[in-house]
């Protein structure tokens, strides 16, 4: 899993953003804004990991309880999938 | 061969008289040395192969195909009958602009607008590529710096200007774009020598006092923006393409800089004679001191 060719993370006033180039730009695709936790995912998928290492990672990155675990994967894949269904990610 | 300014950007026009538009007048500011020289030239082709040049990246922008590296761009042209494409290179810092025309088609006042229109689009990439932005704007001077109004098409930018020159009696810099970089340490908003539809502009480089962004409101509000709300816009305003994210790279570093040095603000506006008073008295009091 991997960030879409077509957008990049970028700083702007010290935050972190996706910004839409190349073709993505021309077409109007959206300039998303994220929070500490959203860049602290994208970083990671930027460096190709899997969903099942990003749970795991997630969890100890997080200090997550054994019963917020779940709870912890379920937001990442909600992230994950509006990601997707924004086809801001690629396998 | 003909020469314009856009800050310390000269522009040498080698083309045929009769494609020079009478808009193109000589600009107020010369420079005896351009740091950046752009020259346009025109060649007859009828078949450009270079427009699919070897290791190129495409994109596709309102029918019309770039092809590009990061050392040269070219535009082809959809349904072009005239001016079929342009090729920008860049070597040491000369900028050549080369207007491929169509060798069988003759000039006719239809070709020489579309002429002009597009290589506004080649000269902006050439700007973007130097740190000057060209935001899609109306522009008004107000006690001596200009004041950008900017908004999608449609919005009601020339109405809001017209009902700030009633308040303020200011006169217009220009009515559809500016163009702005560093110079000397300020933010200055420089002449450019297209205006769309409104037919305003002048030949003034003068300093830049603020943007404004505009939205149609159900009452007169304005309020100063955060650098990074300011900067979110710009991006989306501006006539810049990112087409790599090496030039994304550079864009929001140079506007993060540029940010700090001009004061923002949001504007939800009626289209009535308050609408310009609120603006004016918000521009005198808050954004005329930086």
């Amino acid at each position: 899993m991997r960030i879409a060719k077509n957008y990049s993370v970028q700083k702007i006033c010290g935050r972190t953003v996706l910004i839409p180039v190349g073709q993505s730009a021309i077409d109007g695709a959206k300039i998303l804004t994220l929070n500490d936790t959203a860049e602290w995912i994208v970083k990671n998928i930027m460096n190709g990991i899997s969903i099942d290492e990003l749970h795991k990672k997630a969890t100890e990155h997080f200090q997550a309880s054994p019963e917020e675990t779940g709870m912890l994967k379920n937001s990442i894949n909600a992230f994950i999938e509006e990601l997707s269904s924004n086809k801001l990610i690629a396998e | 061969m003909r020469k314009y300014y856009i800050s310390a950007l000269k522009i040498e026009m080698d083309l045929p008289e009769e494609l020079i538009h009478p808009n193109l007048k000589p600009f107020e500011k010369e420079f005896e040395q351009a740091d950046v020289v752009i020259t346009l030239c025109s060649k007859k082709c009828d078949n450009c192969s270079f427009f699919n040049a070897e290791g190129s990246e495409k994109i596709v922008a309102e029918d019309d195909t770039v092809y590009y590296t990061p050392s040269f761009l070219n535009i082809k042209f959809a349904n072009a009958v005239f001016l079929l494409g342009i090729c920008i290179s860049e070597e040491n810092g000369h900028y050549i602009i080369k207007c491929c025309i169509n060798s069988t088609s003759s000039i006719s006042e239809y070709d020489r607008e579309e002429f002009f229109d597009r290589i506004k689009g080649a000269v902006f990439c050439v700007l973007q590529k130097t740190g000057h932005y060209v935001l899609h704007s109306a522009s008004v001077i107000i006690n001596g710096k200009v004041y950008a109004f900017s908004a999608f098409s449609g919005t009601g930018k020339t109405t809001h200007i017209k009902k700030l020159q009633k308040a303020m009696m200011c006169p217009v810099f220009n009515g559809d774009l500016l163009a702005f970089a560093e110079e000397d340490g300020e933010v200055k908003a420089f002449a450019l020598p297209w205006c769309g539809e409104s037919k305003e502009f002048t030949y003034k480089n003068l300093p830049l006092g603020g943007i404004i962004f505009l939205n149609r409101g159900e009452i007169n509000e304005i309020k100063s923006l955060s650098g990074f709300q300011a900067e979110i816009l710009l991006m989306q305003r501006l006539y810049a393409i990112n087409f790599t994210e090496e030039a994304l790279k550079d864009l929001s570093c140079n506007l993060d800089k540029l940010s700090t040095k001009i004061k923002f603000a949001t504007l939800r506006c009626l289209p009535n004679d308050e609408a310009g008073i609120v603006s004016g008295k918000y521009i005198v009091k808050e954004m005329a001191e930086k």
